[in-house]
């Protein structure tokens, strides 16, 4: 779990153990001086490079030990050639190793990931490396990200990655990577190429509103299967808060260009949202995301359509009901009372 | 055909009569253990009620105790009779799950080796509203794909899942517990009821029972890669699982023999004498005997649950295929035969070898509850008609529909399919079940352990924890010291340099 140190089972220390546990200690503070060394002195002597992947094996959290590998290959890097190709190869080999040993490692993806940018090994390969690696743990954030950094560099398909996204989705729907990655695509469907380009993985709230209703509906419906079929999920329920976010952005948009008929579908689609807590609340009494959902779609509906135009039924609870059901978070309830934030901010 | 020779040594601790699954597992595991064992069947071939046999064969298995409708011959045309008569049919077709008893078997006996599987890639359920067979999903990520059943019953399938596995009392499994999680509409009762526990009703079911197949569909599901289903098949056919277990026990020292018909088995306080049909009598401290091989009169007096079942089955080989999506296929209709249980169709083709390309083997199957005599034929002939051409074997004009696949050969069984409830005291005589109505091996290690019991009961059962054969998982099972010692001689291998 995120946050929590990794804690091995301590029985009676064996004194045989705690012997060896010193000497090995004590070498690899030798190695990793030697290592060091080398690195001040500007040293890359094979010996010195040998060192410091076994180095980067045991330990590969050591991000100055692969700045060091870094110095070294950028000038044979930038030459390029065979040279350049064998050397990003053994590169691979190496990020490969430490990666088998921890899959979630920082500094092991940020290495690998300057190395695959250089462009003189196969991006393909990579391409199936990271599906191998999110087959063995679709949850693997790293490597989601790292297939959004490949993704872009081969100027894959939107469609491919959303579609690779449902099919983890469909493998298990409690997975934030998965439904987090289609946020990040769907803003970029239909745009060209170069303007995906500069979009550097950043995506400005604006983008968001680009997004077509169609599309929002379709979404909508697909994240349903997982907040009828496991109300007390949250995975869904949170890809679901942004959804609400992106018909929020709509609703500036329309309200700033006076586009009357637009804003009344997206009202008319938060209706449908606010409906579907209700059923779910129902089915679920001791759900506290519809509830919790319903309360912040009412409250944005209400500050939209002041004269109460749009039709719609509330879920008739209200905040104290969710102080009551989850207590550790009644501050943050009570400011979503207040409305402390702006009311389109659901998704903050 | 008779016997060959004669059997020697003419003593034995262990005596096991037949070749199906539950029997071969005795003897490998009686053999395991050191016990001197003999293993006979009275026919040319291994598996029992297990057998796989070629369709024109099925008529000499069941004694002439069968109807045979034999169309193979006009389908010359597309293909030689000889050929087509060659399609392999399992008696007693079953699934496997994925992380089940016997897959645990399997491993631990290092019987695998002999065995290969397809995994079942069709699960079908005929559902009446829509007049279709759809998925049957019971599992999180499956109802979540599922596009057949409304949101709200996924919701409660996934409730009621949910909640029999959180179910801490062992009680029926009653209609009135199952609508405590909102499952009381029909499809969804199928589909939890068919789909999940594959069983023919909900009747004599405890709720422990149901969360043990809950937990084991669970398990099984995505075992063996993201997104597969929860069952497996043996290529070749069950006769494969009987077989690869009859050659664990002969590698452990049993001795097998076919072709041994048994006349009569008698018994003193010294021994059991059983005396075969060309002359020579073998002699037994136990035995084990499959309840279908005993001798008549039999020695041993089997008593029946008041309630009695027969199985009703029906092979067709079939031209083409009834589901077109898969090769392999497990699909229930509830509420499908002339009685109104539910009716099983496992289709097999030549993924799993069991017939020529282009067409497929289908199994059908019901059960029907009562004493009276049943006609198998009344009992599925409204099923088979439904989704199959049989003009060709019932030689009658094909009720108009939608274009159906052409059935060249079907034979019909009736068996018993209930459960003993007990057999009279003889000491160390087993007489093993093998739970023809069930669809999956569930019961077959049970009823293992239980007749090993009866038959070495100075013997523990050797494959609960055993080690895993083969050495399948000895790395995990090195641990961490090893990773400390190569670690450390890593270190210095490093430093001297």
């Amino acid at each position: 779990m995120h946050g929590r140190p990794r804690v091995k089972d301590v029985g009676p220390q064996n004194p045989e153990k705690v012997k060896a546990a010193e000497k090995k200690a004590e070498l690899f503070g030798e190695l990793c001086r030697r290592v060091l060394e080398a690195r001040q002195q500007r040293l890359f002597t094979v010996e010195n490079l040998n060192m410091s992947s076994k180095l980067l094996q045991m330990n590969p959290e050591m991000y100055t030990v692969w700045n060091y590998r870094r110095e070294y290959l950028e000038s044979i890097i930038e030459k390029g050639g065979d040279e350049a190709v064998a050397a990003v190869k053994e590169e691979l080999v190496v990020t490969e190793r430490a990666l088998f040993k921890n899959p979630k490692s920082y500094a092991t993806f940020h290495h690998r990931r300057w190395v695959v940018s250089s462009g003189f090994c196969s991006l393909e390969h990579e391409l199936d490396l990271v599906e191998k690696l999110l087959d063995a743990d679709d949850r693997n954030f790293h490597g989601w990200g790292y297939r959004r950094c490949i993704s872009k560099h081969m100027g894959l398909p939107v469609s491919r990655e959303l579609e690779y996204s449902r099919k983890k989705i469909e493998q298990n729907f409690s997975n934030y990577s998965a439904w987090h990655h289609r946020s990040t695509l769907l803003p970029l469907q239909g745009k060209e190429q170069d303007e995906i380009e500069k979009s550097v993985g950043n995506l400005s709230s604006k983008a968001v509103h680009d997004i077509p209703l169609d599309t929002l509906e379709e979404e909508f419906q697909f994240v349903r299967q997982a907040c009828y079929t496991d109300p007390l999920d949250q995975s869904g329920w949170f890809y679901h808060r942004w959804l609400l976010g992106c018909l929020g952005q709509h609703v500036r948009e329309c309200t700033a260009s006076q586009e009357e008929e637009k804003k009344t579908r997206v009202l008319n689609m938060l209706c449908d949202e606010l409906t579907m807590c209700g059923e779910i609340h129902e089915l679920e009494p001791r759900a506290k995301w519809p509830v919790l959902t319903a309360i912040q779609i009412e409250k944005a509906i209400l500050h939209t359509s002041k004269e109460e135009e749009i039709e719609h039924h509330g879920i008739g609870k209200d905040v104290s009901w969710l102080v009551d059901v989850d207590p550790m978070r009644r501050n943050f309830y009570t400011d979503v009372a207040e409305m402390k934030a702006d009311p389109w901010s659901i998704h903050a | 055909m008779g016997q060959h020779s004669l059997i020697s040594p003419e003593k034995f601790d262990v005596v096991v009569v037949g070749t199906g699954l539950v029997e071969s597992l005795i003897a490998a595991s009686a053999a395991y253990c050191g016990v001197k064992v003999l293993q006979i069947d009275a026919v040319s071939y291994y598996g029992g009620t297990s057998s796989t046999l070629p369709c024109r064969e099925l008529a000499e298995h069941f004694k002439g105790a069968c109807r045979v409708y034999d169309a193979v011959d006009e389908f010359a045309s597309v293909l030689e009779p000889r050929l087509l008569a060659r399609a392999l049919f399992d008696v007693s077709p079953k699934v496997l799950y994925g992380d089940g008893p016997l897959i645990s078997l399997l491993l631990k006996t290092g019987a695998h080796n002999y065995t290969e599987f397809k995994l079942v890639e069709g699960r079908l359920m005929w559902q009446d509203s829509s007049s279709s067979f759809v998925p049957i999903a019971a599992s999180r990520a499956e109802i979540f794909k599922d596009t057949s059943m409304s949101l709200k019953q996924k919701h409660v399938l996934m409730k009621t899942l949910k909640g029999i596995l959180g179910e801490e009392e062992d009680v029926d499994l009653t209609g009135e517990l199952l609508a405590r999680f909102g499952c009381d509409d029909v499809d969804l009762v199928d589909r939890f009821v068919h789909g999940v526990l594959l069983r023919h009703d909900a009747s004599k079911l405890s709720t422990s029972e149901a969360r043990n197949l809950v937990e084991l569909y669970g398990r099984s599901g995505g075992k063996y890669g993201p997104g597969t289903g929860p069952f497996l098949y043996p290529i070749h056919g069950t006769a494969e699982l009987s077989q690869a277990f009859c050659r664990t026990a002969a590698v452990h020292g049993a001795t097998q023999c076919l072709r041994c018909h048994v006349e009569e088995i008698r018994h003193d306080e010294r021994a059991y004498h059983i005396r075969l049909a060309n002359g020579q009598v073998i002699h037994a401290s136990s035995i084990a005997a499959s309840q279908e091989c005993l001798p008549h009169p039999a020695p041993v007096h089997v008593c029946w649950e008041k309630d009695r079942e027969t199985v009703c089955r029906c092979y067709a080989l079939v031209l083409g295929r009834v589901f077109m999506d898969h090769h392999q296929c497990l699909s229930v209709i509830p509420r499908g035969s002339a009685q109104g249980m539910a009716v099983w169709m496992l289709q097999l083709d030549d993924s799993t070898y069991h017939c020529p390309s282009g067409w497929s083997c289908l199994h059908v199957w019901t059960v029907h509850k009562g004493n009276s005599e049943v006609d198998c034929v009344a009992e599925l002939k409204g099923v088979l008609q439904r989704h199959l051409d049989c003009s060709a074997i019932f030689k009658e004009e094909q009720s108009p529909g939608h274009e159906r696949p052409k059935v060249a050969f079907a034979c019909f069984v009736a068996s018993e399919g209930s459960t003993p409830d007990g057999q009279s005291a003889l000491p160390n005589f087993a007489v093993c079940h093998n739970h023809p109505g069930d669809v999956s091996f569930i019961h077959a290690r049970d009823e293992a352990i239980r007749s090993f019991g009866i038959v070495c009961p100075e013997h523990k059962f050797p494959f609960d924890d055993a080690e895993i054969a083969n050495g399948v998982n000895h790395d995990e099972m090195a641990g961490s010291d090893q990773e400390e010692e190569s670690m450390l001689s890593a270190l210095e291998e490093a430093l001297a340099e």
